[in-house]
Order: C-alpha cells, then sequence, then structure tokens
C-alpha cells in the first residue's frame, strides 16, 4: 500500500484508459504490427497474388480448425489425431471415388461422423480424457489404414477417373477449398446460433454442472459436438486428397489447427469464441506460412515460428484470464 | 475510544461502464464496532466493499485508515494492512484441501513442510465455527454449500485482522450456525477488530450490529445507530414501502398436475426412510439446520444424486431418481443454492441465461429465431422484476440479489413443469425483491404445480410454506399445516435441545 499526500491526484485520464486496454488488444495490436511490419519488407508480399495464395493455402486448415473449435466450445478442448484421420479418410476417398464423387464424398463424411461420434461418445459417456481417446483413436486409425492398405503406405489417385477434378480447381483465382471454407463457416455458424443443439453446446462448454442441473443432455451435446468435428475433418480429408491427388503424407493439420483456435480467440475452456474467428485464425497461419516461405525460410523454420506465436498466445491468455478472476 | 475511527471513505465513486454503482459514498467504521451495510439489491453494498478491499479501483475519492489517506490498490495490499473479508460469491478452490484453503492469500506460506505445524491452528478454527467433524485434509469440494461459507468466514476471521468485511455470510446458514458466527464476530470485536457486515437478513443485523449504513441506488441515505430502529424502520429506509400483493387465488384441481407423493427416500446413507407428499398448489417448505438432509432431498430429487433410492410418483408417474435427464422427462425443474457452480452461466448475458432451460419450447423444428428469444427473455426480465435494458449485459455484472433473479426466472413459466424445486430461493435478496419472488412462487404453485423449497431462515419458512416438514440429521422429525405450528416450534424440531446449549457455551 502508497500512502499517498491528499493533494495527490490518483487517476489521471490517461492513467484509466491505459487501465482499460487489455493485454490481449495490446498483444493482438503487437503481432499484427509485426505480420504487416515483414510483409512490407518482403518483395512483392502485397500483392493480389500473394493474397490469392493465401487464401488457397488456407481453405483445408481452416476447415480442419473450424471442424476442432465445435469440440472446443463444448469444453472438450482438441483432438490431437486430426491429421491421422485426414490422411485416412483421404486414402479411403482416393479408393471409392470411382464410385462416383457425391457418394464417395458422403461415404467419407459418415465416417468422419462415425470415427469422432464413438470418441465423444467414450468422453461423454464414460469420461474418459479427451487428450488420451484422441491419441489413442489415432493410432487405432492409423493401424487399421495400414492394414488394409497392405504395405503400400501411399495411395495414389486411380488413373482415368476424372469426375471429381472439379474439386481441385479455382473459381475465379480462388480454389474451390475456399469456397468450401466459406460455405463451412455459414452453414456452421448457422448451426452454432439457430439450432438447439448449437446453443446447447456453448452452454454446456461454459458451465458442464449448470448445463447438466438444467436439464441439458450434456453426453449427447458432447456427442453432437464431436460428430460435427469428425464431419468437418472428413471434410477436408476429400478435399486434401482431391487436390494433392495421392495420401501419403500427413499434414500438420492436428498442430495448425490448434493454432488457428488459439489466435483466433476461441477460448481453450469452452464457451466462448466463434467459428468466423477460427477462420481468421487460420488466414493468419497461411498469412505466416506464405512470409516464410516468400522469405525463403524452410519447413522446420515456420513451424518453430509457428510454435512461438502459438506459445505467446497461450501465455497472454492465461495471463489475461488471471486478470479477470 | 469507542468513537475512534479506523475505516473512513469519503467521497467514493465508481462507474462500471454507463452504470453508477457508487456516486459519492461516504462511510466510518469505529474500532470494535459491528456496522451493518443495508440496501436493495443493485445498491452498491459489494462494489463499496470491494473498493474497500482494493478488487476494484475507485474512479474518485478517498480512503483513510487510522486517518491516514491510503490507496489500496490490490486485496493483498488490503489484507497486509489488515483487512481481511468474506466476498458475497465464495472464492474458495474446490479442488483443494481445507488447509490449502485456508492458507491461500494469507500470510502463512503453504509449503507442504509446514503444513503440519498449521493443521491444530487450521482444526481450531474449524472447531470454533461449528466445523469440527471435518479434517483439514479432505477436499472443499466435498463440503456443501453452508459449509463452504462457514469456511470463509473462519478463514477471515483467522487472519488476525483489524478489519473484517463480511458480505452477505450468512445467507445460506441456519439460525443454528448463524448462531456461532455471532460468537466469532463478538468474539473479536472484544478484543477491538471492527467488522462491515452486509446482509438482507433484517433480523440479524438488529441482532448483532451497533450502527448501520444505509445506502440507494449507489448514495448513502444516512448512518444511525441500530439501538433506535426496528425492522419496519429499517425497511422503510431501505426500499420505502412494501409492495402489497393480493392474496393469490388457487386454481388448482383436485388429482392436479403436481400432485406428489415420495415414498422411503433414502440418500447417500444419509438421508433415511423420508417419506412425504403433498397435492398441487401447495406449497411445502423442508426446514433444517446446516446438513440436515433438506438440499439433499431436493437435489436427489433433480437428479442430482446418484446414491438415491425410493419411490417417487409425480402427477400419477412414477420416475426413477438418479438422473437429471429422468427428472426433467418428468417435469422437475430445479433451483439450486450453488447459483454459481451449478446455476448461472456467469459470463454469458441476461438473456442467454433465461432462455438457457427453455430452448427446445422455444425451437420450431429445432430451429430458433433470435425475435422469439428476445421476446422471450424480455417478458421473464420483467417477469424476474429485473430491469429490461439489462438484457444484453452478463449476469455477473449484476448485483448478486439481481442474479438470484434471473436464475429464478428462468426457472419460472415452464409449460411441462409439474414439479418445482427450490433450494433457498431468495438468497443474497432484498425485503422487496423477496417479497415478489414469494409472490412468483406462490402464483406458480396457484397454477396448479407442486413447490417443494427448502431454506434456512426460519422467516420464510413460516411465511412461503403451506406444510411445513422438518429435517433434523438424515430424518424428517415431523410435517404439520402451517397453521398448526409456530416458529419456535419447529425451531425446537430443527435444533436438539443439547445442540442449543453447545452453541451458548
Ligand atoms: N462488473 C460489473 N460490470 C457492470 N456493472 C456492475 C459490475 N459489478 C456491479 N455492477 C453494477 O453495480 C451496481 C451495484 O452492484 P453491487 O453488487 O454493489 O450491489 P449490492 O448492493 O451488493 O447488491 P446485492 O444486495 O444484490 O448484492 C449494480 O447496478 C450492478 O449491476
Ligand atoms: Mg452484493
Amino acid at each position: 500500500m502508497t500512502v499517498i499526500t491528499p493533494t495527490a491526484e490518483s487517476s489521471t485520464s490517461i492513467a484509466s484508459f491505459v487501465r482499460k486496454i487489455s493485454l490481449v488488444q495490446i498483444a493482438a495490436v503487437a503481432v499484427a504490427a509485426v505480420l504487416i511490419i515483414f510483409g512490407a519488407i518482403t518483395n512483392n508480399f502485397f500483392s493480389l497474388s500473394t493474397f490469392q495464395g493465401i487464401l488457397n493455402t488456407s481453405g483445408i486448415i481452416a476447415i480442419v480448425a473450424i471442424g476442432v473449435t465445435f469440440m472446443t466450445l463444448s469444453g472438450n478442448l482438441f483432438t490431437l489425431s486430426a491429421s491421422v484421420t485426414v490422411l485416412v479418410l483421404g486414402q479411403a476417398f482416393l479408393e471409392i471415388v470411382h464410385f462416383g464423387p457425391f457418394p464417395a464424398i458422403l461415404i467419407i463424411l459418415l465416417l468422419g461422423a462415425i470415427i469422432f461420434g464413438l470418441q465423444g461418445w467414450l468422453v461423454g459417456r464414460l469420461g474418459a480424457n479427451v487428450i488420451i481417446i484422441s491419441v489413442a483413436a489415432g493410432f487405432l486409425q492409423q493401424g487399421v489404414a495400414e492394414y488394409l492398405s497392405g504395405s503400400n503406405p501411399s495411395i495414389l489417385a486411380p488413373a482415368g477417373v476424372t469426375s471429381y477434378l472439379w474439386m481441385r480447381n479455382t473459381y475465379g483465382g480462388i480454389l474451390f477449398s475456399v469456397w468450401a471454407m466459406f460455405g463451412v463457416v455459414i452453414l456452421g455458424e448457422l448451426f452454432l446460433r439457430r439450432t438447439v443443439a448449437g446453443r446447447q453446446i456453448y452452454l454446456v462448454g461454459e458451465n458442464r454442472a449448470a448445463a447438466r442441473t438444467a436439464g441439458i443432455n450434456v453426453k449427447r451435446i458432447t456427442i453432437i459436438a464431436f460428430v460435427a468435428a469428425g464431419i468437418c475433418i472428413a471434410f477436408a480429408a476429400t478435399l486434401e486428397a482431391a487436390y494433392t491427388q495421392n495420401a501419403y503424407s500427413q499434414g500438420s493439420y492436428t498442430f495448425d489447427a490448434i493454432v488457428a483456435i488459439l489466435i483466433g480467440g476461441t477460448s481453450v475452456l469452452g464457451g466462448k469464441g466463434s467459428l468466423i474467428r477460427t477462420m481468421f485464425g487460420a488466414l493468419v497461419v497461411s498469412y505466416l506460412s506464405q512470409m516464410m516461405v516468400m522469405r525463403g525460410y524452410n519447413t522446420p523454420t515456420r513451424v518453430f515460428v509457428e510454435g512461438l506465436l502459438l506459445f505467446g498466445v497461450v501465455v497472454v491468455m492465461q495471463l489475461n484470464d488471471r486478470g479477470r478472476s | 475510544m469507542v468513537t475512534e475511527s479506523v475505516l473512513r471513505a469519503e467521497g467514493v465513486v465508481k462507474h462500471y461502464g454507463p452504470v453508477k454503482a457508487l456516486q459519492g459514498v461516504s462511510f466510518d467504521l469505529r474500532r470494535g464496532e459491528v456496522h451493518a451495510l443495508l440496501g436493495h439489491n443493485g445498491a452498491g453494498k459489494s462494489t463499496l466493499v470491494k473498493t474497500l478491499t482494493g478488487s476494484v479501483q475507485l474512479d474518485e475519492g478517498q480512503i483513510f485508515l487510522d486517518g491516514q489517506a491510503v490507496s489500496i490498490s490490490s486485496p493483498s495490499e488490503a489484507q497486509s494492512n489488515g483487512i481481511a473479508w468474506v466476498d458475497q460469491e465464495l472464492t474458495l478452490i474446490p479442488n483443494l484441501s481445507i488447509e490449502d484453503n485456508i492458507a491461500l492469500g494469507g500470510m502463512e506460506s503453504t509449503f507442504l513442510a509446514q503444513r503440519k505445524q498449521h493443521r491444530p491452528r487450521v482444526k481450531q478454527l474449524l472447531e470454533q465455527i461449528g466445523l469440527g467433524h471435518l479434517s483439514p485434509t479432505q477436499e472443499v469440494g466435498t463440503l456443501s454449500i453452508g459449509e463452504r461459507q462457514l469456511l470463509e468466514i473462519t478463514r477471515a476471521f483467522g487472519r488476525n485482522s483489524k478489519i473484517v468485511i463480511l458480505d452477505e455470510p450468512t445467507a445460506t446458514l441456519s439460525d443454528f450456525e448463524i448462531e456461532r458466527v455471532f460468537a466469532a464476530i463478538r468474539e473479536v470485536t472484544a478484543e477491538g477488530v471492527s467488522v462491515i457486515y452486509v446482509s438482507h437478513r433484517l433480523e440479524e443485523i438488529i441482532q448483532i450490529c451497533d450502527r448501520a449504513t444505509i445506502m440507494r441506488d449507489g448514495q448513502v441515505v444516512t448512518t444511525q445507530e441500530i439501538s433506535g430502529l426496528d425492522k419496519s424502520a429499517l425497511v422503510n429506509l431501505m426500499v420505502g414501502q412494501l409492495p402489497e400483493f393480493a392474496e393469490v387465488q388457487s386454481i388448482a384441481k383436485e388429482g392436479g398436475n403436481g400432485d406428489f407423493s415420495i415414498t422411503n427416500l433414502s440418500i447417500n446413507n444419509f438421508v433415511q426412510d423420508v417419506t412425504f407428499g403433498a397435492k398441487g398448489g401447495e406449497i411445502f417448505g423442508l426446514a433444517g439446520q446446516l446438513g440436515s438432509g433438506a438440499s439433499l432431498i431436493l437435489r436427489a430429487l433433480a437428479g442430482l444424486e446418484p446414491k438415491s433410492s425410493g419411490r417417487v410418483v409425480l402427477s400419477g408417474k412414477q420416475f426413477r431418481l438418479g438422473s437429471t435427464l429422468r427428472s426433467r422427462k418428468a417435469g422437475v425443474y430445479f433451483v439450486s443454492n450453488d447459483r454459481k457452480g451449478e446455476g448461472l452461466f456467469l459470463t454469458f448475458t441476461n438473456s442467454r441465461n433465461l432462455t438457457a432451460t427453455r430452448l427446445p419450447i422455444l425451437a420450431k423444428a429445432s430451429i430458433i429465431s433470435r425475435s422469439v428469444l428476445k421476446k422471450s427473455a424480455e417478458t421473464l426480465m420483467q417477469l424476474a422484476g429485473v430491469d429490461k435494458s439489462r438484457r444484453t449485459m452478463t449476469v455477473d455484472s449484476l448485483s448478486g440479489g439481481n442474479q438470484q433473479k434471473i436464475f429464478i426466472g428462468r426457472n419460472l413459466n415452464h409449460p411441462k413443469m409439474k414439479l418445482l424445486l427450490l433450494d433457498e430461493p431468495t438468497r443474497g435478496v432484498d425485503v422487496k425483491g423477496r417479497a415478489e419472488i414469494h409472490q412468483l412462487i406462490r402464483e406458480a404453485s396457484a397454477s396448479g404445480i407442486g413447490v417443494i423449497f427448502s431454506s434456512t431462515e426460519l422467516d420464510e419458512i413460516m411465511e412461503l410454506s403451506d406444510i411445513i416438514g422438518v429435517m433434523h440429521k438424515g430424518k424428517l422429525v415431523n410435517v404439520e399445516m402451517r397453521g398448526q405450528t409456530n416458529a419456535a416450534k419447529v425451531f425446537n424440531e430443527m435444533v436438539r435441545e443439547s445442540e442449543i446449549e453447545g452453541v451458548k457455551a
């Protein structure tokens, strides 16, 4: 405690203004400034083609991240096996795409819903830990995929099948996966805001005990959130497979999704945030990697910088949460 | 020395955005006195307390400690200057032990090696407040709300402070435990400690306080000696006239919707073979001291106690206990006494909180329109008596009493409700709001549903119940119509003679 003389004016308007700005706002401005400055000193960075590039690399990441956001909002953190599911379902998609793209997509979405629905059931019904379940589910999926594909880990697009190639085209200079991203955001936000289950996801995430006492079926809502995640991730898998025309390496989707969600500002504890925020988070991730590519950095460096950013975000959020309570 | 002032606030102003919580409040606290802080919900009592304890920063004004101008910029500064307090909302950490919670934020270190040294002191603190049956290593999450409240109080008194501030310390305690709290207060004030006491229970104020400062809309109305005042004078100073309500006409039919019977209800090997029932349109009040099992009965009926058995028939249909979903399907709605933990979605808006339980009702084919939500929320805000302009503000920006009104409002007007359970329905609500909530409960009951409520406040039991059941140590010891019993009798059944001796000693 400071003993002050009665004449000293303690609170000037500047001081009270500074007090009102939150740490998060300062951090957001700082990050934006760094991104813009680095963009500015990178040759040709601020050009139409760069921004097309940023958009085009963000679509699939964003759809995965949006899927995981459903889990986060419901108070169930993240999945640690998004990448595996994208790979495995991508393989499956290429295997069955000769049935025609729409039946194939539907089957893959259904598989995604089942894979994640089961995990949701384990978490919601048996109270299992979501991190452990998702890791275990990842190993299982990988095992099943390896068993089915035999010794051949990489699966190529079936020769001569062209009926699905519209999924990898650009429309107005923008990849189909980006248009798909906008579609997923709109549908997802409508689901979250306008349906009973969607609104209940937020309630369960904010205060599980209160939701239970209020007569909300917490287990059912948990499963629904997981199923929504599974459908999005499965959809991303079909886009990824169609785009790369093969499915043999896991991307960094698991990690990218978590970064996108956190940068977007969705609360790790659940209940607060949105899909739109995650989409912007994914765009920031893309911006970052595009910039690093253009400055000639390699992938490990890129992942390192992403890691730094994530670390910063987590620290700031932690401090901010503590400041509030 | 009696009039020496230890703490003085002058011209304190605090605004939360457009909300003028304090508008130039002056206040002084004398050595060794118990000073009541009274006022309607949202009058600014908790905000004043928070400025004194450094939890919020005042916009204008000055605080003096022992005549010295000071600025208290954080709770730890307040504490190192001898101010301890109990917040209106519970602040204990559920997954820490009792002793760690007591040490937490205190001056003592929490290092493992020192725990053992502190244990006798922790035991003594528990003993003093009547929690001697608890072990210092027990997790706080296993305690009932009332026990937690006592723990917070004894923690505050254990800090050896000059000033202890209690913001509604007794809202979930029965008269029996309150006596213990009073004993603790008398003990410290005799040693020269000063106490600020915020409460809506006016009998308590008259019993324990020396002076009262009455606030209204962020301003001080008056500060007076308690000795010259009685309850109605206090009510008058606080809220003016109490609202008059017309007698509620019961429209319940014989064999109506809310008839219920509970047979051989047993919970957690504690509540044993409890049997009672009532007709729809009757209000059943469960009285009992802390830990009597009254709360447990409500929780079990709501499906929140997995280890419960017994036959429950509601509106002619039997349902199994142990699942909140089954209870809800049967038409049971529950207002918990744990508003913060099990009730509100604190950082969501009032509107979202009010509609949280009725989303399926408001939806058409699972789709919800924004205008329907808004209309429903507005109707409920009006019903609950909270200003409509607060609809889009978060519920934690409301004063404690108004939060309670939102919580009650959420559980009103459900077309499928057959049994309404309320645990401590007017916790922290001012006299006027209390009368309004009682009226809401009477109206709900008059529509023919069953109502069971539990209250630690004997007055509330006597005022609101048609039938009174008294719980003691897990047993239902008596059930009587209100007309056939009186407060003294109920109190005696709640608290057995031997125990009363214990308190007075
Ligand atoms: N964090 C906040 N943001 C906005 N408004 C707030 C906040 N905290 C309190 N208020 C407002 O300040 C006013 C005073 O609230 P306060 O909690 O001090 O009332 P109170 O006298 O303690 O009431 P109660 O008896 O219900 O506890 C109320 O209008 C309340 O809504
Ligand atoms: Mg208050």
